[in-house]
């Protein structure tokens, strides 16, 4: 049984447009007009127990609008969907119960002066979960987000990294099994990057939860989904994993060569040059011919080290936003 | 300086009729507060004759008057003094500071909002209502002294929420501006309605007195006169020396102390 | 419903605490609120001298008026506006009871603070309260308190359709100040009010207890106005029930 399933989902908003100048204001006062915007148009995946899907897709794809649909705070305007055998829009308590959605990185909202602790026992209410397997929670979250020193402190006398570990805690101290992460690392810095990375990494190895994330951060999709979806102008245009996407998209990897500085190769005859400076050169090799290329290479009493990577991420990705996936 | 008012002004209206409801509702709140007003005061009057020796149309003409500095304020002032330590707070008050006009009336005039005009013009209504069915005689001099009051009142008014901002000068989140709304009410009715220490208080700490029931007195001729002008001219300039050098102060230690 | 109780109250405690660290800010709103009964009770006390019941009315309207306090489309009105309703609607229970619980607090920070002032006017009043009177006014007090909010909650929920819920509440305000028992009390509105403050719900909000109180209601009105009063919860129930509905349907087709 999937845990998630879209079927045919679909949005489409209503939006009123208006001109400009006070003439134009004026009349849309008397005749407002409407545009349609499809934000979502008939998505279908499904999602198993324990998975960790990557979400991407350029701004204004329809990512969050998707989340939010599976979260049960958007009705859909076509389609069904699915989480844990409930409709999501109907919002039932135990529904609510087994899923968060967390957007962007929310630190810790309460009022200041309780402390973490005081805050994790109004969720635990909020929650009904039972003392027992709250204890149980606690030392999980404890454990992963190092959270000992910080339950008996104030919550105004956190530091913003202590409020995002705080908020996490406070988010998921009920152990959902689906979770939501919209953005989750927007505009947070490097260390707080790491952590939360680290973090989302662990929780679902520690609680098999199956969770969805968005993100513009390659780097984040990277380290934490095997599989990604790809949603385009609200289509769904790529399901299965980042390699494979990239596969797809840039036939080629990348051969960086490091040879004598007075060397001069031929390189044109082994691949498309990518740059080439005195002692470094890197060459774009179809991936088909890179062993050929890189035995040749090898060879070459010349080349004193070879490399050969994937292309970055970041234009791979770029360029299916841009272009498209096309199939 | 009068077009960059009027393209304030049309800007304004331009922001407003994006949003329909809100142009049919907030007339419809001015006038609903107005019409309240009113109705608060007849009912006082089917009661009595006499309150605290105004007669209705006296009282309503007071309530015209407050109406329309109400309004004034709530158009030209207010919209840039109202939570004015956020302002500081965000720095905005940086880039009045940097501009050549005095920082007083930039920081006091920069927007506007039109609405409160609405109030103005209908106050104005009321305050000619009550003239008429008062039946209170008017000469063109008692209506110059009315007008000349009027002015002050609402320099006063204006001196009045300069001071309550530049709090935010000394105490950086204080917002004294719901003080204002509270205090500010106290001008609807006749200052001499109230306990005399109030009254006192009214005419010499907080001088809401020259809002409206300075103007008012005129215009009810029940004891205005030469004396009514004078003390609210001079209200009107002690306000506005009062305020300036408030807020002088204020914006000297703002400016020797940002870090 | 013992879980809801039990949800409600640590919303209770959360939001008193929240307030108790804008406590500055709050005694603001509690001075805002306090003016228009101190107004009401100079303006009617030198209009009628002698009439020893007004004060008492009043004093018992300065209590009501803490007592029902609503800032609804502050507090909640806000959260339609910025999206952080979605927080609110992923949440197990139902969504009134957070509104409801920050309601309650702030109505006991009111009074917390407005209970000197009380206090002083109460030794004004020149007449002994009748015990029996004030305890027949309690319940009257509790549904007020309660209608109140019905009241100001469900226009704050205009947010859902126009973005302009400060007016629509600001319009209820004015109501309830001029037909509430604010503006006058009851038994001095001109005769062509009368009817209209009778039936309509404003009264019932606010001044009906202070009537109560200050001996201006008995006997066979007493029961009618229990009635209507009763009448008037219930009805104000029904339709926030129907305007959520209305207003979470088009907030989630919509998102917010």
């Amino acid at each position: 049984m999937h845990i998630i399933s879209a079927k045919d989902l679909s949005m489409t908003y209503r939006v009123p447009v208006r001109g400009e100048g006070l003439r134009a204001s004026l009349r849309a006062l008397v005749r407002p007009e409407f545009r349609r915007v499809e934000a979502v148009r008939q998505i279908s995946f499904e999602i198993g127990e324990g998975e960790v899907v990557g979400f991407i897709g350029p701004n204004g794809a329809g990512k969050t609008t998707t989340l939010k649909i599976l979260s049960g705070i958007l009705h859909p305007t076509g389609g069904q969907a699915a989480v844990l055998g409930h409709t999501p829009g109907q919002r039932e308590g135990d529904f609510l119960r087994q899923i968060a959605m967390i957007r962007g990185s929310r630190p810790i909202s309460a009022p200041i002066e309780i402390t973490v602790l005081d805050a994790l026992r109004f969720q635990q209410a909020i929650y009904r979960v039972p003392e027992d397997r709250f204890r149980m929670n606690l030392a999980e979250l404890e454990e992963l987000l190092n959270l000992g020193p910080l339950l008996d402190r104030q919550i105004r006398a956190l530091s913003l990294g202590e409020r995002m570990r705080a908020g996490l805690a406070w988010s998921l101290l009920y152990r959902p099994r689906v979770l939501f992460l919209d953005e989750p690392t927007l505009g947070l810095d490097v260390v707080a990057v790491t952590m939360m990375r680290r973090f989302v990494a662990d929780y679902a190895a520690a609680t098999g939860a199956t969770i969805m994330l968005t993100s513009h951060y390659m780097a984040d999709v990277e380290q934490l989904c095997p599989r990604i979806i790809l949603i385009d102008q609200g289509k769904l245009a790529y399901d299965g994993s980042l390699s494979g996407l990239a596969q797809r998209l840039t036939p080629y990897k990348l051969v960086k060569v490091s040879t004598d500085i007075d060397y001069r190769g031929d390189w044109e005859r082994l691949g498309e040059v990518v740059s080439c400076e005195a002692g470094r050169t890197v060459l774009r090799v179809p991936r088909e011919d890179v062993r050929e290329i890189v035995a040749r290479l090898l060879a070459d009493k010349g080349v004193s080290d070879l490399g050969v990577e994937e292309p970055p991420l970041e234009l791979v990705i770029s360029q299916a936003y841009q272009e498209g996936v096309g199939v | 300086m009068t077009r960059l008012l009027g393209r304030i002004l049309r800007l304004s209206i331009q922001q407003l009729t994006a949003y329909r409801a809100n142009l049919v509702f907030e007339g419809f709140l001015t006038l609903v507060r107005l019409a309240a007003g009113l109705v608060a005061l007849g009912a006082v009057f089917s009661q009595t004759d006499s309150l605290a020796g105004w007669s209705l149309g006296g009282t309503v003409v007071l309530l015209g008057t407050y109406q329309v500095v109400g309004g004034l304020m709530g158009a030209f002032i207010q919209p840039n003094l109202s939570f004015f330590s956020e302002q500081v707070r965000e720095g905005k008050l940086d880039d009045i500071l940097l501009k050549p006009v005095p920082s007083i009336f930039m920081a006091s005039l920069g927007s506007c909002s039109p609405w409160p005009l609405l109030q103005v013009v209908l106050g104005a209504g009321v305050v000619a209502l009550g003239v008429a069915s008062g039946g209170l005689t008017t000469s063109s001099l008692q209506v110059a002294c009315y007008l000349l009051q009027l002015g002050s009142g609402v320099v006063v008014a204006w001196a009045y929420l300069v001071v309550l901002a530049s709090a935010s000068f000394w105490a950086a989140g204080l917002e004294l501006n719901v003080l204002y709304s509270a205090s500010w009410q106290l001008g609807r009715y006749p200052v001499d309605v109230y306990h005399p220490a109030i009254t006192c208080f009214l005419t010499f700490v907080v001088p809401i007195a020259f809002v409206s029931t300075y103007p008012a007195r005129t215009l009810a001729a029940s004891g205005g006169g030469p004396a009514g002008v004078g003390a609210s001219l001079l209200a009107a300039a002690i306000s506005l020396v009062v305020a300036n050098l408030v807020w002088q102060a204020g914006t000297r230690r703002y400016t020797s102390a940002t870090s | 419903m013992r879980y809801n109780l039990q949800v409600l109250a640590q919303y209770v405690r959360q939001s008193f605490l929240e307030w108790n660290a804008g406590r500055s800010f709050t005694f603001t709103l509690v001075v805002q609120a306090v003016v228009p009964p101190l107004i009401g009770l100079a303006v009617w006390t030198r209009a009628l001298p002698g009439q020893d019941l007004i004060t008492l009315y009043y004093a018992v309207l300065l209590f009501a008026r803490l007592l029902t306090v609503s800032y609804e489309h502050h507090t909640f009105s806000s959260r339609i506006y910025s999206g952080n309703l979605i927080d609110d609607l992923l949440r197990p229970h139902p969504v009134i009871l957070a509104p409801l619980g920050v309601n309650l607090a702030v109505r006991l920070w009111h009074v917390a603070m407005g209970l000197p002032l009380i206090l002083v006017v109460g030794m004004l009043i020149p007449v002994r309260p009748e015990l029996g009177s004030l305890l027949l006014a309690s319940p009257a007090l509790l549904l007020a308190a309660a209608l109140q909010f019905l009241f100001t909650y469900g226009l704050a929920l205009t947010a859902f359709w126009t973005e302009k819920a400060f007016g629509v509440v600001g319009i209820g305000q004015t109501l309830i100040f001029l037909l509430g028992g604010e503006a006058f009390p009851a038994w001095l509105a001109p005769s062509a009010l009368k009817p209209a403050m009778n039936l309509l719900p404003f009264r019932y909000m606010l001044g009906f207890p202070a009537e109560i109180a200050a001996g201006q209601v008995t006997g066979s009105a007493l029961l009618v106005g229990y009635g209507v009063q009763l009448a008037w919860v219930g009805l104000m129930g029904l339709a926030v029930a129907a305007i959520w509905r209305s207003g979470v349907r088009r907030y989630t087709a919509v998102g917010g």
